[in-house]
């Protein structure tokens, strides 16, 4: 029996001009299966709303296309409307008539509106339902670590109610407590006793993870203390594992020999150095001391924070001479600037040098030489200590946790976060969270923010022992699903394993608490197995079959819904024109279109088919975006062996906000098939 | 797993040329596993025809299904429907069940559109490489688990042959491994290089008469 | 009449041998002009078999060819391109024309050669087929049937000692030692070290077998390079090929040949081993020069 749709256009107050709306009505009228047709000026106001559920019900409604606004806008809002006339929230298509219609061209653009409803309707007919349920999860939280960092997070977690363990593989606690409390003046020892105090946080020491099985809300962990094997279940894995130091000097020829010059105490570390300063036992004050930094490590601010605040701590303790060599001085956080201005009030010389300056010992001191930018010309200071510069790293054993854990590092092998701004504190895999400095950023300020920003997520996400979740968004078919393997290989975010049905059979699991919904597996699958609700290949097609008596004239363009469709929307709003014959496809990744779509929208008739995606490097589904180049690659390769006319899929990467990259490419895309004379 | 691989289009063609109304059949078992042939190449295969006949401006009607495993007369036999409405099957199945439909359709031309290659595994996502030649008299415990028959490109039994390149590769293919090598590897970290030390009498090469023929006890 | 070269193999003599490399068509005048020049200079000299898996005039062939002109043949077998049947037949045929002296090969792969669509046989190894040879000594053959008039032949294999990784190499060097060779003749050695130490390996197993050091004159800098990148087992060393390309323009090949003989000097004074095996495939016609420059006239 077919559904009854019903299709509620806006003209958003009057302010879509362009649009005949009472010949599209009644176009729309006339469309198989559409019951009920309405134009309102404010469907998102509560008036609107208001109206729609009553219509909803009293039409007997059981689908819905909203023509009005993006859906980047106000989908979800729809959504709730659905749910409270009655339907599945999932039962809504909705036309960009908007952004992507009569704000994004000149003239009437009626014919244009009708087709962007028609693709929602033939899409809203075959939308099936989906549910949402609720998933126990475990409301214990591991925090790996045992420095500062992860003693705060495990208190802060303890207070809002969460039961934590402290896993450290050292066998006591505070790492790194002498800087600490030499630039912030933490008494670490007492923050030590209170952890350890705390009801609610388990510390263990001398233990390590060696092996984790499950998704977020259910992890299984496997630890080892000693001889000791300790299993326990955890909603959330929280890393804290900080960093390291090593000293960046290079080897030979710039020390003459080792005696000259001698680590550890002519030449330390910003570590050893803070140890010097609290000795209360030192045999000799240093009269001399030099700094350097920034010659080999360009990336953090930890050397600036610490050569600031050892310099000025020094010249007030000892009065020493002071000397600091750098290539620039960072000072781009919170009270780093006044910390310069105060250390070169005191009489802490700064200075500036492009390449690494010679070191050299003699005579138990240490010579630093280098050529002063400013002055042109070759400072040389002989020193009693040489402070010197340090790489920062990530802590040991950050590989063998992210293989542990099957997460990402960075270039510089730092813990990899999803969003440098938007999820500094999220990996790509979901549950697992990475704070401080192991992510490869110091400053004291930004750690306190991402200690907050983890215990409210987490918090978020376990403390009513329960998460919320779409059931079977994606879902691999049991009875197709060949178990070949390859979308448990390729999820980025490690949320698909292999379950057993019906006691036996081993099949492809996609965890859905853990699952993205970005559609890489689906569109990989050989098997067709994984359907992906909203966009599964029947959904698709039905789009691209509603575009035009037969697609001729019509450009297709698969728009991610992080970059390009955001940059389409945006587009209309700056009312940057590009041509009306574009049609555009929203998907949640690049990686989720297919060879196949591409194929089947040239079989249909497209004239061009671009697939959009976020920059290189950029892809919220880390893969997606390389994986549409080579589908479309590919796609050409396949049309070029089938001797098809000069028609070619192309691909693109760009930013959401990147408005004027969109129309260019699409104006250009226009412009080779008005040549091609097609 | 039995590894396959597409045709080129322009073999395939030629293989359909002469006819307009076409069934591509796919297999749910192997190829869909090893990308050639699976439900998703059964349709990309289709477009592309279609597109391919479109271009050239002639007409051709490709019907599109997946038996789950080809080379089975039962499972076969379910799509007995669709063959009938066709002049031609283009099968994505190996080599065994292009001849199961060839048997099974006695009346009309069953096509091979995919190259059955080896039997092998996936080394990385979309690499897959030869490990078993069926030789039906396995001696992998002697080798440490690898097979010096297909490995070894010249099936050497008591390799490695003099010809092996700088950093233990294959005389012929300077990216792959020489196998004896790895097999030498192999079993000196298991502590069993005895067994390399062995003299392997010449190989049985009629354990299999082919064509094979293998009768399980009877249930 | 030339020395049977197993009795050569008997003496303290520093041996030396060769090889003539038949060619494509039936014209055997080459090949003749060949063995007249070097079968009295040498004390072995070998024919190749379908070298680098190019078809060519049969080893067998060329080797009647060097009875008839009483030179010492020594018959290349590959494994490659005939099975155990074939195999056995051509030993025997071999051995009723008075060739009595084999070497025990594998053989290149088909894809360096010019059919590259053949099928590669490789019925046997080379250890098998050092076994063969044994078996039909013995008057048997491999199927454990009596030979009417059986064969007796010298058996000879090659080795490589510049191989990378070494290990396995010497596994399969012990098993043909065991296998029971009169002698070895090596791929090309640059390396005296090198050739000290394989040569010390194989005299831990047998101390009678007889060594020969491959020498293959190289005649150019790009020469030399291209056989490190593109030949299998063949390794020469950076200061050999500064010394190539510091060599006047038009002087590559007497400066390949004079590096040669230096170092077959240096391996019969330093006694490194029992002779050398010179390979100068296209040149066979300056052997003589490399032979008398070594003093080994």
């Amino acid at each position: 029996m077919e559904s009854k749709i019903g299709v509620f256009l806006c003209n958003c107050g009057g302010v879509i001009n362009n649009i005949d709306f009472d010949a599209a009505v009644k176009r729309v009228t006339k469309f198989p299966s559409v019951t009920y047709v309405n134009l309102s000026s404010n469907l998102c106001l509560e008036e609107g709303k208001e109206k729609m559920i009553s219509c909803i019900r009293e039409e007997n409604i059981e689908r819905v296309v909203v023509a009005a606004c993006s859906p980047e806008f106000n989908e979800h809002i729809f959504r709730e409307v659905l749910e409270k006339a009655g339907l599945n929230g999932h039962f809504l298509s909705m036309a960009n008539i908007r952004e992507q219609c009569s704000w994004a061209h000149d003239g009437d653009v009626t014919m244009k509106a009708v087709e962007l409803v028609k693709m929602a309707i033939n899409r809203v007919r075959l939308l099936q339902p989906i549910e949402k349920k609720e998933l126990p999860v475990s409301r214990e939280v591991l925090v790996v670590g045992g420095g500062f960092t992860a003693i705060s997070t495990a208190l802060q977690l303890s207070r809002v109610g969460l039961r934590t363990t402290l896993l450290e593989k050292e066998a006591v606690l505070g790492t790194r407590a002498e800087e600490l409390e030499s630039f912030y003046g933490f008494d670490t020892s007492a923050m030590i006793s209170t952890v350890e105090g705390d009801e609610n946080v388990e510390v263990l020491t001398s233990a390590e993870m060696t092996e984790v099985v499950g998704k977020i809300g259910d992890f299984s962990v496997r630890i080892r203390k000693g001889e000791e094997e300790i299993f326990r279940k955890y909603g959330a894995i929280i890393l804290a594992t900080g960093y390291q130091t090593e000293l960046a000097l290079a080897p030979e020829p710039r020390l003459r020999t080792e005696e000259e010059a001698i680590y550890g105490i002519n030449i330390v570390s910003q570590e050893q150095f803070c140890s010097m300063l609290r000795n209360s036992s030192l045999e000799t004050e240093p009269k001399t001391i030099g700094f350097m930094f920034d010659f080999s490590d360009g990336n953090s601010r930890f050397p600036t924070l610490a050569t600031l605040n050892n310099a000025l701590a020094a010249k007030k303790k000892w009065g020493s001479e002071i000397y600091v060599f750098y290539k620039s001085v960072k000072v781009d956080s919170e009270g780093m600037e006044k910390l310069y201005q105060e250390a070169r009030n005191c009489g802490v010389v700064f200075i500036k040098s492009d390449i690494t300056p010679r070191i050299t010992g003699e005579s138990g001191r240490v010579t630093i030489e280098a050529k002063d930018v400013f002055l042109g010309e070759d400072i040389m200071v002989a020193c009693d200590v040489l402070v010197a510069e340090e790489l920062y790293l990530p802590g040991e054993g950050t590989e063998k946790l992210s293989s542990l854990l099957n997460i990402r590092v960075d270039s510089r092998s730092f813990y990899q976060d999803a969003n440098v701004h938007l999820y500094p504190v999220t990996s790509e895999k979901k549950g697992i969270f990475l704070i401080g400095e192991c992510r490869g950023d110091l400053d004291l300020r930004r750690v306190l923010t991402d200690i907050s920003s983890v215990v409210m997520n987490v918090h978020g996400l376990l403390s009513l022992g329960k998460i919320l979740v779409e059931s079977e968004r994606v879902k691999a078919d049991p009875q197709k699903c060949v178990a070949c393997l390859t979308c448990i290989r390729v999820c980025p975010h490690d949320a698909i394993q292999l379950v057993r049905v019906d006691g036996s059979k081993e099949v492809a699991g996609i965890s859905d608490p853990a699952c993205y919904a970005c559609g890489i597996c689906a569109a990989i699958c050989p098997a067709k197995a994984i359907k992906f609700q909203g966009y599964r290949d029947e959904e698709i097609l039905a789009q691209i079959e509603a575009i035009g008596e037969s697609l001729k004239g019509r450009n297709v363009a698969f728009c991610c819904e992080h970059s390009a469709y955001p940059a389409a929307d945006l587009a209309g709003k700056l009312r940057i024109h590009y041509p009306e014959t574009l049609r555009i496809l929203r998907v949640p990744c690049a990686g989720q279109v297919d060879v196949y779509h591409i194929l089947k929208a040239f079989e249909k008739g497209a004239t061009a088919v671009l697939v959009l995606g976020c920059e290189e490097g950029a892809c919220h589904h880390i893969t997606g975006n390389t994986r549409a180049k080579e589908r479309v690659e590919y796609c050409n390769i396949l049309l070029k062996e089938a001797n098809v006319d000069g028609r070619r899929a192309a691909m693109f990467n760009l930013s959401p906000n990147a408005p004027h990259k969109f129309v260019r490419v699409v104006n250009e895309m226009d412009k080779k098939v008005k040549e091609s004379g097609r | 797993m039995i590894i396959a691989e597409r045709k080129p289009i322009a073999e395939i063609k030629q293989l359909i040329a002469p006819y307009k109304k076409v069934l591509v059949a796919g297999c749910g078992t192997c190829v869909t596993v090893c990308w050639a042939g699976g439900e998703k190449e059964v349709a990309m295969l289709a477009s592309q025809l279609r597109l391919a006949r479109n271009a050239e401006g002639s007409e051709i009607s490709v019907l599109e299904t997946t038996v789950e495993r080809q080379c089975e007369r039962e499972m076969v036999a379910e799509i007995k429907d669709k063959v009938a409405e066709v002049e031609a099957v283009l099968s994505l199945a190996c080599g065994s069940g292009v001849q199961t439909m060839a048997e099974m359709f006695e009346d009309k031309p069953v096509l091979p559109a995919v190259n059955t290659t080896f039997i092998g595994m996936p080394e990385k996502e979309g690499l897959w490489v030869e490990m078993c030649g069926a030789c039906g008299d396995c001696f992998l415990d002697r080798t440490g688990g690898i097979c010096p028959i297909v490995r070894c490109a010249k099936g050497l039994l008591n390799g490695p042959c003099g010809g092996t390149r700088r950093g233990g590769k294959c005389e012929i293919d300077p990216e792959k491994d020489c196998a004896w090598v790895l097999i030498y590897r192999r079993l000196e970290k298991q502590g069993r290089l005895d067994l390399m030390r062995n003299y392997y009498p010449p190989k049985n090469y009629r354990a299999v008469k082919r064509p094979g023929k293998v009768q399980a006890v009877k249930a | 009449m030339a020395t049977p070269f197993r009795d050569i193999l008997k003496t303290k003599k520093f041996i030396v041998t060769t090889e003539v490399g038949p060619r494509k068509g039936s014209n055997v005048s080459k090949a003749i002009e060949h063995i007249e020049l070097l079968k009295d200079k040498v004390d072995g000299l070998n024919v190749t078999d379908n070298q680098s898996s190019v078809m060519r005039y049969p080893s067998l062939g060329v080797c009647l060819l060097i009875k008839e002109h009483d030179g010492e043949p020594i018959l290349q077998v590959t494994c490659r391109d005939r099975n155990r049947l074939a195999i056995q037949a051509d030993l025997l045929f071999a051995y009723s024309r008075g060739i009595n002296n084999i070497l025990c090969l594998t053989g290149d792969s088909i894809d360096v050669g010019d059919h590259k669509e053949a099928k590669q046989v490789f019925d046997l190894d080379s250890v098998q087929l050092i076994h063969l040879v044994h078996t039909l000594n013995s008057g048997k053959d491999m199927a454990g049937n009596e030979l009417d008039g059986g064969i007796d032949f010298c058996i000879g294999t090659t080795a490589t000692p510049s191989a990378d990784p070494l290990e396995p190499q010497l596994v399969k060097v012990e098993k043909k030692l065991k296998a029971g060779v009169s002698f070895v003749q090596t791929q090309a050695v640059y390396e005296l070290d090198e050739l000290k130490r394989f040569t010390e390996f194989v005299r831990n197993i047998d101390e009678k077998v007889k060594i020969l050091a491959g020498i293959v004159p190289v005649i150019g800098a790009k020469m030399a390079t291209y056989m490190n990148e593109n030949v299998p087992g063949i390794f020469i060393p950076q200061h050999l090929i500064v010394e190539l390309a510091q060599a006047p323009k038009g002087t590559g090949v007497a400066k390949g040949i004079e590096i040669a003989a230096r170092m077959i000097k240096q391996i019969k004074e330093e006694k490194v081993c029992d002779g050398v095996h010179i390979m100068f495939i296209g040149r066979e016609e300056r052997v003589p020069e490399i032979v008398e420059a070594a003093g080994l006239l």
